[in-house]
């Protein structure tokens, strides 16, 4: 008894009891996590009722197949991998063409301004409408590293790929996503206004 | 600790998106999320059995199933190579060639001694036979010795008393294998070797002594009988039956459950109908199949009745049966020596008559190179007189698959198949376990 309330508490033994399906792990797992599968959801697809339905497809999903999990993450960390398997399902049965994973080392690393970043805080639903045109790989470790707060090398493990990797994708994930919030975006749509005008008149 | 670090280390735009405000979630959501893991409990409690869609399951099923057909494929060949194998031994035993003239020559020995070991030669025929007086019969029968004849050699002859000029059966028993020709050096009548026996007719005494000394062969032992005396008058043919001399051949292939039972029984068969067996074979192989050969002769009169009975001795392979007349030889051959003999009697007649000392060794030379002619005929006709009335017989004995044989040849031919998958196995378990690898690895995907 005390054992287990130990392993409760201090969260050993809880990838074996998911993985057995016990229901009270399972339920302290909801509890945990439906607030961050919820956002997380929400962020990716922009539509709170699509969120909460997917919310609810995902941990029924992941009790469906506790079975292969492996523990090279956290459960959690796995189960949001879930959930953007599941995210990316949903994109697909709305006909989303994935855009092609491209290199950008010709776009310098953003560097945006503290008026920018407050910008972006009070218009974050323009960062996730770019997020979500982000080709799949990036859109992925963005959203597990910093939707999630997931650290590199746990994405490395649930991706199965290098930490390096990871990193790499997250750098020119950001690259990309700056560049569409700057030219693409509706974000900093006065300041992007100005700079064209400027480069008619001086042309 | 440097990935922490470097973790760690945001830039701005990462604080910043690190930092996007989270939406509170509906109220119900938590239960909702419950709901729905209580319906899928629900779902499953009924069957109490674990998803059945689950990949565990599917490979566990595909993994039997695998199996399954292996161990069918397996025993599939493992039942046909036997079934295969014993076509094979019936097909060899069809191909076999049937080459009764290379097993039985002719001039054999005299069917006689072979009938019954030690039996006396035929009686002397009434004189009538020959078509001659009695007195001259006779007459040959005291016929004095030669002036020519050499002094009898008496130091390595047997007890009966030898006379020169008579024909002596010589059987001697060699040490080694002597080629014919070698031993006709010392007998110019019938002869012929048998394995490490030789059977000489000596018509000179002096080549008796020296067969007795053969030089280079060792002889373990040797016995005289008399063949037939240089005074007796050859015993022409007269075959008075009318029928048809044919060669009858019939070879009678037999799966049997116990070989060397179903021997003795086909021996004591042939046996009790007075026939005898020439030569015999039996073969046990490597594998305990064993298999018999019999080569046996058989009265003409009896073949049918000997094959009726070994045919009970187990199931019928093959009979092959077949027949040369040779009527027309037989016939020839007699009156060939029925000729002899009278230009024998003749020549005696002349004999007695002749009072020159150097006509009448003549004569006497002339007597005996017509009683070697004569008895050479006689041989030829005997052996065919005995090819004509004893049947051969070729029975060929093969073991029967029982259960427990069959069941032993698929043991071993599993055994054969389990070091062959084992010898190969450093190629088809690599390539399973990347199979194995990439199958889990799909599988992975759906949900990691």
């Amino acid at each position: 008894m005390l054992l287990s309330l130990l392993t409760m508490t201090t969260g050993a033994g809880l990838p074996e009891q998911l993985k057995r399906r016990d229901r009270p792990a399972w339920d302290q797992m909801v509890h945990q996590q439906h607030k961050r599968i919820f956002n997380l959801h929400l962020r990716l697809t922009g539509d709170t009722e699509a969120a909460a339905d997917l919310t609810q497809e995902t941990f029924p999903e992941a009790y469906q197949n506790a079975h292969t999990y492996e523990g090279r993450s956290k459960p959690e960390v796995w189960l949001y991998g879930v959930a953007l398997n599941l995210n990316r399902s949903w994109w697909r049965e709305r006909g989303r063409n994935e855009p092609p994973v491209e290199l950008c080392e010709d776009i310098p690393d953003p560097a945006p301004t503290a008026e920018q970043l407050a910008q972006l805080s009070q218009q974050a639903h323009v960062v996730y409408a770019a997020v979500q045109r982000l080709p799949e790989t990036y859109r992925r470790v963005v959203a597990l590293r910093y939707f999630a707060g997931v650290p590199a090398t746990e994405i490395a493990a649930v991706e199965e790929v290098d930490a390096g990797t990871v990193r790499w994708r997250l750098h020119h994930a950001l690259r990309k996503l700056w560049v569409m919030l700057v030219h693409d975006g509706a974000a900093f749509a006065d300041a992007a206004g100005k700079e064209e005008r400027n480069e008619s008149e001086i042309s | 600790m440097n990935q922490k670090s470097a973790d760690d280390n945001h830039t701005p735009l990462e604080e910043m998106l690190e930092n996007l405000p989270e939406q509170a979630s509906p109220a119900d959501l938590e239960q909702k999320c419950l709901d729905a893991l209580d319906v899928l409990q629900a779902a499953e409690q009924p069957t109490d059995k674990p998803t059945p869609a689950t990949r565990p399951n599917r490979l566990l099923w595909q993994g039997l199933a695998a199996a399954a057909a292996a161990v069918l494929v397996v025993s599939l060949i493992s039942v046909w190579l036997p079934m295969g194998r014993q076509k094979r031994v019936a097909m060899s035993h069809e191909r076999r060639p049937r080459s009764y003239a290379m097993e039985f020559p002719p001039g054999d020995i005299a069917p006689e001694e072979r009938i019954a070991d030690g039996a006396e030669p035929a009686a002397a025929p009434a004189p009538g036979d020959y078509g001659i007086e009695a007195e001259k019969v006779k007459m040959m029968d005291s016929q004095p010795e030669p002036p020519a004849a050499p002094a009898p050699v008496t130091t390595a002859l047997p007890d009966e008393e030898l006379r020169a000029g008579r024909t002596y059966n010589l059987e001697i028993e060699l040490a080694e294998q002597t080629p014919e020709s070698a031993l006709r050096r010392y007998g110019t009548g019938d002869h012929a070797t048998r394995g490490y026996n030789a059977q000489l007719n000596i018509p000179e005494l002096e080549a008796v002594d020296q067969v007795s000394r053969y030089p280079s062969v060792p002889v373990i032992g040797e016995s005289y009988s008399r063949w037939e005396t240089a005074t007796t008058p050859t015993r022409p043919w007269r075959d008075d039956s009318g029928e048809r001399q044919k060669i009858a051949r019939k070879e009678l292939e037999l799966a049997v459950q116990d070989v060397e039972e179903a021997y003795d029984e086909a021996v004591s068969i042939i046996e009790k109908a007075g026939g005898y067996v020439d030569t015999e074979n039996i073969t046990v192989e490597e594998s305990g199949d064993k298999q018999a050969l019999i080569s046996a002769r058989v009265p003409v009169d009896q073949l049918d009745d000997v094959v009726a009975g070994l045919r009970k001795l187990g199931e019928v392979i093959s009979l092959v049966g077949e027949s040369e007349d040779r009527t027309k030889e037989y016939d020839g051959r007699g009156a060939e020596i029925r000729d002899l003999g009278a230009e024998e009697c003749e020549l005696v007649a002349k004999y007695e008559q002749e009072k020159n000392k150097a006509r009448k060794r003549e004569l006497y030379r002339r007597i005996i190179a017509l009683r070697e002619q004569n008895s050479r005929y006689k041989a030829t006709l005997k052996d065919l007189s005995d090819r004509t009335h004893f049947a051969y017989l070729e029975l060929i004995l093969v073991e029967k698959l029982s259960p427990r044989a069959f069941l032993n040849d698929i043991v071993e031919n599993m055994a054969f198949l389990g070091s062959w998958i084992g010898a190969t196995a450093v190629f088809w378990v690599p390539a399973l376990i990347i199979i194995l690898a990439v199958w889990r690895r799909k599988g992975a995907a759906v949900t990691s």
